[in-house]
């Protein structure tokens, strides 16, 4: 342990000037280094006080109410419209021509000439002390709605499914931005170094469609990206020894890398070496921790019940009792994807009347588990967890090609979907916004997904304004140079 | 944190000003222009301009305020200077800068000061100013060997820093091996002199695979696609053309042309035209119901920021938007600079066109016998200097293949023909005009055309014109619906109908034939066409049935051809026109800009019209940067860290050079003695006693010099991700050495990837393949090769100028537990078990094969303790692909592990 503490304070005094103000400000105090103003950089006092600002648990900008994150991610953009938003009125108009106003200047992805409203393809009621109206296709979900909050006016810029993931998670329609995981776990650190502080789990199938830049760090350094957690095989990429080196064996192997290594050290006073040998003890560790926090086995009957869990199998509902297992060890940022919600209608899989009810099956449940779960163990008051797809979906038919589908399906929409969001410091109970009576558009309290940035890193004690990095000449931000805190939705 | 980082802005600045005080003269770049960029320039810059102030420009700040009456500077009266009043005053309605934290601390105060009253000069940001010849300091010291030295030694002695004693012999000659070939061949290098070791190594192909990998960064080169499917992308001939230029020491001048405009140069020279895949390694969007001019356009703006990332180290960009905040670069300048770029035929197509097709020998000679033929028969004269697609097109003449076409505008060209585009997205498509043309059509004897078509409705025409768009009324037509064609899948087989249309008489000679595709009505899918072909009849023409199945094989046999995207030019007829975009909005387009490069980097006041223009100005000598720029990537490259920190940013917010008599000495060597020979000026580095020294950092270098930015020690940093699979396959004996080629897939965890609607499967190369250098591994960005990606090797969707290395878990994890590194320390087990049969003996070969040197007494005891551990503990091997087979093996597996072996030392 010597040899680790002379290396941080090597290291440290190594923080120079520059380097320290790319990649070590964010989660400085004010009066920590105020209290240094005028010191000498390379002294003691300042090193250890380095050390402990700038390493894991970062400090915030202002008093957190969240400590950690679980986005779920539905890609392909689920139906509002037969979710959440009631539109009574888009019944009454079920097949008549859309009006004039709804197309002209508008942009839709596969909608051509005059296409048909479509009614709800579900029905609706009110439901909790707050009398939310939820769809029957969320039996579960219905029975918490006084935990949630529900945004219905969200709008976002981006009408592909690419760029307007890119849009969600990194603040930008291109590829090259962090992700929001990443540009958290850089400004508040981790506060467990036995696991990646931004995990991401996929219910299986396809990445979404924006792929791996989604988690990706950008121009962030690498440790700030999100580490992919897989059902099949390692959970982390080679994190399995050898089949035939035991555990004693491996300790072996390293207990003599590591010996090597400190004659290196000897050899050549490079400070890196120190923190190989470290990065190699950290990687012993999480051979074990990792494999342990992602098996679910040891999880009492009651609980997988709950989740509808199967230990082995990939699903969202495992990865939402996986997520509440990351958030006990102190995971900062979970990510879970869903996938297969584009339900244009242009086959029975991407319609409204198969394919959308079984995407409903595999999560209602599952997500209100999780948020029960959360609540009962008292970890619903720092974890924000957010809901929602990448934009929503247009109150008409989709006719592709101008050509009428077989099944119900609907367009990509930017103007109005609902995202939802519970936990963290966030009302509970309330419905935040409203659209007209058609579901087109926003008409009150409209949230764009750079507001929607902006409030997630707000309820983590971090000011979106100021959380930046230098890249290309000027200092970029997660919501670009948009956002605004929701208040209204702040409890 | 707002508070806490304006507290380390003054933090910093207490210490930089300790430093600027202690020297007497104040410097505009040194201390004013940093100055006014933190402090003033976010209100007073290029993008807000409060109380109409900017001071990016003397001119500007020296003039008198509309409004006010004053001006901001007075030189040689900072009293009489608004801005200095204000810094000073104490009114909460008057003072500057109005927010508290960036309150200008005391000494700031009194350097503004002094800077005003010596007549504030605005000098040349030092970047812009011409690179001369330095003169050499006279060191008195035997060490400074070589002018690198001197300038380095002049340094260190102010700096009160001494060099370090140089590297040992061994690990001096796996430095020189990793540096110049990324692999450790030290046992290959036979006994000789230091300067031809380097020799030795230079001529190795193994330089141009290795420096390759940089170049590569830079031209964010990948297999694939980019956006959502991410498809495959058939540009490795790109690749292979980079490293052959290395190994041949191509001049950089040379190597700026090609790739800028080989095509512009020669367009009939195959490496000319591959070279300019370059700037084909942008991204397409294939997603269904993007707007192809959107990404057009995104990547034209690519190409330009890339470019002046590369050879300029601007960060241009931040003029797409607004002009340049801290640089004087007008966003103006900026749409100018872009229509270089604007002209190119390529236009997001699915289909990646323009592309330039290669022939296996065996097509190749038939299809040579076949134009023969057709020569002979129709009497034609084909050039035979001329690419071959345009060989063939000529024998097909006067039969017009529709994705031969020489330009076109708006249309989707699939392998089967050119669609108007009107199938998806349609509001996008409403307004635009559809276009495509073929020029110097013989119309002496021209009769009429014959058209193949497919089409579901009866709403739209075909307009022919002669020369331009608006010239002469040729036909207009319409057509009667084909009717199996189905839905809107319009690749592959249709059915095809034929429609003649008569040509007015009394036009001869040569001239452009312009299509136009019309569907007044906006509908779909019923005003789409498809045209396959187009036939000019003349009056004598009579194709035999032998010419019709010799023109219809030669068809058949260029399907098979091998594609790689190019640059080509637009033709003048389709030339875009380029415009301003209002708040970087492509969508928002005003006024019309002409081809220019920013003011301040025009030192010469050339007039530059193209892409070729361009390219010359870029390495022409007289511009300030190319030279710097490129010599500092590769002083980074070996040194870990370049003279100029900021390899991306050489403007006003990055690094000042930490010594810049050496950066500007390299770049007039670079320019003069080495006539831009990259071997010479790698070889003059490595010649010098700087990089010659031990990378021992004691703990007085760690202080004074913790990054070795003045070069105190030699360089010691953590091998690329390249080299870090290489060196073990190398080691191991592996290592397959072919040049060149498809990208290869070695062994990849099941499931990596998992690409939306793209059913391409990740398929292990076969044998050899599989041990290829990691140069060769498939790039897919939205899904890189994981081993790699741990390594820090970029995804590559934009140019990358520095790796930023990090030191992971993760990392270990790959080395101790990929496949790829289990097998090769299995190999190496092996080889040690037939070297000897002693333990000891075997540490001692494995150890010196991998990293060149005997090992310690300490390492062996070390690694024969494990050998013993493994002995009693490891488990036999089921399956040899995920275990280590002997204790050799393990042995094996833990020096590929070590420090020093994945790092340079």
């Amino acid at each position: 342990m010597k040899l680790i503490e002379h290396h941080n304070k090597k290291k440290a005094q190594l923080e120079t000037r520059r380097h320290f103000l790319k990649e070590c400000t964010t989660g400085l105090g004010a009066m920590a280094m105020a209290s240094f103003l005028g010191c000498n950089p390379s002294s003691d006092q300042f090193v250890s006080e380095v050390i402990k600002q700038a390493t894991l648990d970062k400090i915030t900008h202002f008093h957190p109410k969240a400590k950690n994150v679980i986005f779920m991610h539905m890609a392909g953009g689920p139906s509002q419209l037969e979710l959440f938003d009631y539109k009574p009125d888009l019944a009454k108009l079920h097949n008549q021509e859309c009006p004039d106003s709804f197309m002209e200047g508008k942009r839709f992805a596969f909608i051509s000439g005059r296409p048909k409203m479509l009614g709800p393809k579900a029905s609706f009621r009110q439901y909790g002390q707050s009398g939310t109206w939820v769809s029957d296709l969320l039996p579960n979900f219905s029975t918490i709605v006084d935990d949630v909050c529900i945004l219905k006016a969200m709008h976002t810029d981006e009408i592909n499914h690419a760029p307007a993931q890119l849009f969600l998670h990194t603040g930008s329609a291109r590829m090259g931005r962090p992700s929001i995981g990443s540009w958290v776990t850089y400004g508040l650190g981790s506060v467990n170094d036995n696991l990646p502080g931004y995990m991401v789990l996929l219910s299986g199938g396809a990445t979404p469609s924006a792929g791996k830049t989604v988690w990706g760090n950008g121009f962030l350094p690498s440790m700030y990206q999100g580490v992919q957690c897989r059902s099949h095989g390692d959970p982390i990429l080679y994190l399995s020894d050898p089949a035939n080196v035991s555990r004693d064996l491996r300790r072996d192997i390293i207990d003599a890398i590591n010996d090597i290594n400190k004659e290196e050290y000897t050899t050549f006073n490079d400070p890196e070496t120190l923190t190989r040998i470290e990065q190699y003890e950290m990687a012993y560790k999480m051979q074990v921790s990792v494999p342990e926090v992602m098996n679910i086995n040891d999880e009492p009957a009651y609980i997988h019940e709950m989740y509808g869990t199967e230990p082995g199998k990939e699903s969202f509902a495992n990865n939402c009792l996986l997520a509440r297992r990351l958030v006990e060890k102190g995971v900062r940022f979970i990510q879970l994807f869903h996938w297969g919600w584009d339900v244009h209608g242009n086959g029975k899989d991407v319609s409204l009347e198969y394919g959308f009810k079984d995407r409903c099956k595999e999560v209602d449940q599952a997500m209100t588990a999780l948020i029960k779960d959360l609540k009962q163990r008292g970890m619903l008051d720092e974890t924000l967890v957010v809901w929602g797809g990448e934009f929503g979906r247009t109150p008409m038919q989709e006719n592709r090609s101008g050509v009428d589908n077989a099944y119900s399906g609907r367009d990509h929409h930017i103007e109005a979907y609902t995202m939802w969001m519970a936990g963290g410091g966030v009302k509970a109970g309330l419905t935040y916004g409203e659209t007209d009576p058609l579901g087109y558009a926003g008409i009150k309290d409209k949230v764009h997904i750079h507001d929607l940035q902006a409030t997630m890193l707000n309820q983590l004690g971090l000011n979106h304004l100021d959380l930046t990095y230098p890249f290309q000449g000027r200092d970029y931000r997660l919501t670009d140079l948009f956002g605004n805190v929701v208040e209204d939705i702040i409890a | 944190m707002a508070t806490s980082l304006k507290h380390i802005w003054k933090f910093v600045f207490i210490i930089a000003m300790v430093t600027a005080c202690q020297s007497e003269e104040v410097s505009f770049n040194e201390h004013i222009k940093p100055l006014l960029n933190k402090k003033c320039v976010s209100c007073h810059g290029g993008v807000k301009k409060a109380g109409g102030l900017s001071l990016l420009y003397r001119d500007a700040a020296l003039v008198k305020n509309e409004k006010s009456g004053k001006a901001a500077i007075v030189p040689g009266s900072a009293k009489n200077s608004e801005i200095y009043k204000r810094v000073v005053s104490d009114d909460p309605e008057y003072m500057m800068p109005r927010s508290l934290e960036h309150t200008l601390e005391p000494k700031e105060v009194e350097l503004l000061k002094k800077w005003i009253d010596n007549g504030a000069n605005w000098d040349t940001h030092w970047a812009y100013n011409p690179v001369e010849k330095i003169s050499i300091p006279t060191v008195d010291d035997d060490w400074a060997n070589t002018t690198i030295d001197k300038l380095v030694l002049a340094q260190l002695q102010k700096n009160n820093v001494a060099p370090n004693d140089p590297a040992n012999q061994a690990d001096l000659l796996r430095r020189i091996s990793l540096d110049v070939t990324g692999v450790p061949v030290f046992e290959k290098i036979s006994d000789t002199s230091y300067s031809a070791a380097i020799d030795q190594l230079l001529a190795s192909p193994a330089f141009g695979e290795h420096w390759a990998s940089m170049w590569l960064d830079l031209a964010r080169y990948a297999d694939s696609h980019g956006y959502e499917k991410d498809t495959h992308r058939n540009i490795w001939r790109y690749r292979d053309w980079v490293i052959k230029a290395f190994n041949k020491d191509m001049s950089f001048d040379e190597f700026t042309k090609l790739q800028m405009a080989g095509d512009l140069i020669d367009p009939n020279d195959y490496d000319h035209l591959i070279a300019t895949s370059f700037h084909r390694n942008t991204m397409t969007n294939m997603e269904g119901g993007t707007d192809d001019e959107e990404f057009r356009v995104a990547a034209v703006i690519d190409r330009l920021n890339t470019t002046f990332e590369i050879w300029q180290s601007t960060p241009i960009g931040c003029a797409q938007c607004h002009d340049h905040p801290y640089d004087p670069i007008s966003q103006v300048e900026f749409y100018e600079t872009m229509s270089l770029f604007d002209n190119t035929i390529d236009a997001d197509l699915m289909s990646d066109l323009p592309m330039l097709e290669t022939y296996s020998t065996a097509s190749q000679e038939k299809i040579d016998s076949i134009i023969q033929f057709i020569a002979t028969v129709e009497e034609k004269v084909i050039d035979p200097n001329i690419l071959d697609s345009q060989k063939i097109k000529a024998a097909l003449y006067p039969t017009l293949l529709t994705m031969d076409c020489d330009d076109f505008e708006n249309v989707l060209i699939y392998s089967n023909g050119i669609i108007s585009n009107w199938t998806i997205n349609v509001n996008d498509m409403i307004g635009r005009q559809f276009y495509f043309m073929y020029e110097d059509v013989d119309f002496d004897g021209l009769d009429s055309i014959q058209i193949t078509y497919s089409t579901k409705g009866e709403i739209s025409f075909l307009e022919g014109r002669l020369d331009t768009k608006d010239g002469q009324l040729l036909f207009n037509t319409g057509f009667t619906k084909t009717e199996s064609s189905s839905g809107h899948e319009w690749v592959g087989d249709q059915e095809w109908n034929l429609q003649t249309v008569a040509l007015p008489k009394g036009i001869s000679g040569k001239h452009h034939l312009i299509f136009e595709i019309q569907n007044p009505q906006e509908i779909v899918p019923d005003g789409i066409l498809l045209f396959k072909q187009i036939d000019l009849i003349y009056e004598d023409s009579n194709p035999t049935d032998k010419i019709i199945n010799a023109k219809n094989e030669l068809i058949a046999l260029r399907s098979k051809a091998d594609k790689t995207p190019i640059l080509r030019q637009k033709l003048n007829p389709l030339k875009r026109t380029s415009q301003l975009f209002v708040r970087g909005n492509h969508a928002v387009r005003a006024d019309t800009v002409n081809e220019n490069i920013p003011q301040v980097l025009n030192v010469g006041n050339d007039d530059i019209n193209n892409r070729l223009e361009f390219a010359e100005w870029l390495v022409d000598k007289e511009n300030p940067l190319t030279a710097r720029v490129m010599v500092n990537r590769i002083w980074e490259r070996i040194f870990g860290i370049g003279i100029v920190e900021t390899l991306e940013d050489f403007g006003s917010m990055g690094e000042l050079p930490s010594n810049q008599a050496l950066l500007d000495y390299l770049a007039h060597q670079f320019m003069y003695e080495h006539k831009w020979s990259i071997k010479s000026l790698i070889k003059e580095i490595l010649l010098s006693n700087t990089y010659q020294q031990s990378s021992y950092a004691s703990a007085e270098k760690l202080t004074l010099d913790p990054y070795n930015q003045l070069f105190s020690r030699g360089p010691r940093m953590r091998l690329s991700a390249e080299q870090i699979r290489d060196q073990v396959l190398y080691v191991s004996e592996l290592l397959q050495d072919t040049i060149g080629g498809k990208s290869v897939m070695p062994p990849q965890p099941k499931d990596v990837w998992q690409t939306p609607y793209n059913n391409q499967k990740w398929e292990e190369s076969e044998g050899k393949h599989k041990y290829r250098r990691g140069l060769y591994t498939y790039w897919k960005r939205s899904s890189p090769y994981p081993s790699m990606e741990a390594f820090d090797s970029p995804s590559r969707e934009f140019c990358k100028s520095r790796r930023i290395k990090t030191n992971t878990p993760t990392q270990a994890l790959v080395t101790l537990n990929d496949p790829v590194y289990l097998e090769a320390a299995n190999a190496l087990g092996n080889l040690m078990q037939t070297y000897s049969k002693s333990p000891e003996e075997q540490i001692q070969y494995a150890f010196k094969k991998s990293l060149g040197k005997e090992c310690s007494d300490n390492v062996k005891a070390a690694l024969q303790k494990l050998y013993t551990q493994a002995q009693s503990d490891l488990s036999a091997a089921e399956n040899e692909t995920t275990a280590l087979t002997s204790p050799s093996a393990v042995v094996a597996h833990a020096i590929f592990n070590l420090d020093g072996f994945l790092n340079k030392t």
